[in-house]
């Protein structure tokens, strides 16, 4: 399944958080 | 791995990670059984329906930005992502056949915001969301 979806980019738009910059993953390291 | 204590749960609600709030976590896979008895049977028959499965988190409440209520609430009424893995490292936790990854759509449609406990318990909250996709099952990668 896409990850992150357009819901979950969503939450972190309405949260102020930066989105993540690299494209649609399943498992990747965030840090 | 060996049996483990249960103490290391990771969970990811929307890609924030709520681990550290976490003080419970059941993920309950189900498949519908549909029942396909006729005539000539001579005992039920069920063949698998669809999946439907479900998330239910105990957590402690922090209404800190990014926090358990902030992200829930930014997430009511859709459905987001929650990854789940069985033992959490503390930094790019490895996915193994060992230390699997399950990835499942949950709807939030319901939150207890206010929580619950007395004058000497924190305040926690415990939910069961619906999950409105397969769990997929991932034996590599990285969770963190």
């Amino acid at each position: 399944m896409t990850y992150p979806t357009e819901n979950d980019l969503a939450v972190l738009k309405k949260l102020g958080l930066p989105m993540p910059t690299a494209t649609p993953k399943t498992q990747k390291d965030e840090e | 791995m060996a049996i483990y204590l249960d103490n290391l749960v990771g969970l990811k609600i929307a890609t924030i990670d709520l681990s550290a709030y976490v003080t419970a976590i059941t993920l309950t896979q189900t498949v519908d059984q549909v029942e396909t008895t006729k005539m000539g049977s001579t005992a039920h028959e069920y063949s698998a329906g669809l999946e439907s499965s479900t998330l239910t988190v105990d957590f402690l409440n922090d209404w800190a930005a990014s926090k358990v209520q902030a992200t829930l609430q930014a997430a009511y009424g859709t459905s987001v992502t929650a990854l789940i893995v069985p033992v959490r490292a503390a930094s790019a936790t490895p996915i193994s056949t060992t230390n699997p990854l399950y990835t499942v759509s949950i709807l939030v449609n319901n939150l207890t915001p206010v929580g619950t406990g007395g004058p000497a318990d924190y305040a926690t909250s415990s939910m069961t969301f619906t999950c409105t996709s397969t769990v997929a099952y991932a034996t590599s990668g990285t969770f963190n």
